[in-house]
């Protein structure tokens, strides 16, 4: 389980949001990624701890899945 | 896997939004360390699995489902971004209330029973001002239906909120290097008519009034005292310090110098000779 905003990053993260360059002749630009995927969640302090599923090391006594959609849109500008 | 605790909505809306926040400052934090874009949340939708249990104060608290617990309930939050202007725009702001005291902060509302106080609350009712304007705007009994607050004990609160109180003081520098008090507090004036302000039981004058808020200048010999705030028949106390040695009183009589020479007025009479025309003396 890990802080739900480190979460957020991480799925950021893990989608390159351009591909392709001069040396293709060709770019692509990735404008808004939209994710909804199942979590694992509880309640902390803090807010919300969670993960993505385990998958296929689910040991059949995991709490319900719940879930989670998030839209993200490129946006900001070198400071 | 422990099953976490539980939490109000409330703070867990709080705590997540706080959340949200951080992500979007680790998101744009990419952005300054040279990449030219990066992606920024939008909108977030998330879908929790909760069961709902009371705590001793009645406060519905969510708790997530535990492993192999059926038939808990489906919570959906979603979240979108909302710009700066559009949050000043939606919030109440604390300095447009006439009187932002806490109901806490007045005596009678600690005569209310918890429920009744929790009712005022889930009604928006936090500051007496809030409470005034409730009870402006509508007649009595419709305000007993709504809170459940019996009218006599509403009303009580009301003339107890309608009480001068005084909350705070604060030094600010005047002229002639006398400072002067800056008093704060609820119903402290009343009208046009400055209060009458009473240091150490004498007179000063109030150079600015508001029913929050007095400016006094208090006389070179007040160093330290109780004050006396009457507004019509009603008074509000504190207490006053002052910066710097107390200057001695008008006529009153200084100490003895070392040799226990009495000291001599500027014209010439000993401090000890008495008032003059029947008044000016040492108390």
């Amino acid at each position: 389980m890990t802080a739900f905003e480190h979460l957020v990053v991480a799925l950021a993260e893990s989608v390159p949001s351009r591909a392709g360059g001069p040396a293709d002749s060709i770019a692509v630009q990735v404008t808004d990624l939209r994710l909804d995927l199942p979590l694992e969640a509880r309640f902390d302090d803090a807010g919300l701890l969670a993960t993505l599923p385990r998958g296929l090391l689910a040991t059949g006594f995991d709490h319900p899945l719940d879930r989670v959609r998030l839209t993200f849109v490129l946006g900001g500008s070198a400071a | 896997m422990t099953q976490g605790r539980a939490m109000p909505v409330e703070e867990f809306v709080q705590a997540f939004t706080a959340q949200l926040d951080r992500a979007q400052d680790l998101l744009a934090l990419k952005a300054r360390t040279g990449r030219p874009l990066t992606f920024a949340l939008r909108d977030l939708a998330v879908e929790l699995h909760v069961f709902w249990e009371p705590d001793q104060g009645g406060r519905m608290l969510m708790r997530h489902a535990g492993p192999n617990e059926a038939g808990a309930s489906t919570l959906h939050f979603t979240f979108t971004t909302i710009t700066k202007s559009m949050v000043e725009e939606n919030t109440l702001s604390l300095t447009a209330d006439e009187d932002p005291r806490q109901l806490d902060e007045i005596g009678a509302s600690q005569a209310l029973d918890p429920h009744a106080r929790k009712r005022l609350e889930w009604a928006g009712v936090r500051t007496v001002g809030q409470l005034r304007k409730l009870s402006q705007n509508a007649d009595p009994k419709s305000v007993q239906a709504f809170t459940g607050i019996p009218m006599m004990q509403l009303e009580s609160l009301l003339l107890q909120a309608a009480e001068p109180q005084v909350t705070s003081q604060e030094v600010v520098a005047g002229g002639l290097g006398v400072p002067f008090l800056r008093i704060r507090g609820a119903n402290l004036a009343h009208g046009i008519a400055p209060p009458e302000v009473l240091f150490s039981g004498e007179p000063v004058e109030v150079l600015e009034s508001s029913p929050r808020e007095l400016l006094v200048r208090p006389m070179s010999h007040h160093h330290e005292g109780k004050f006396e705030v009457l507004v019509g028949q009603k008074r509000a106390t504190g207490f006053y310090r002052l910066p710097g040695e107390p200057a001695p009183r008008p006529g009153a009589a200084p100490e003895p110098s070392p040799r226990g020479e009495a000291l001599k007025r500027p014209d010439g009479a000993q401090w000890n000779d008495g008032p003059r025309n029947g008044h000016g003396g040492a108390p």
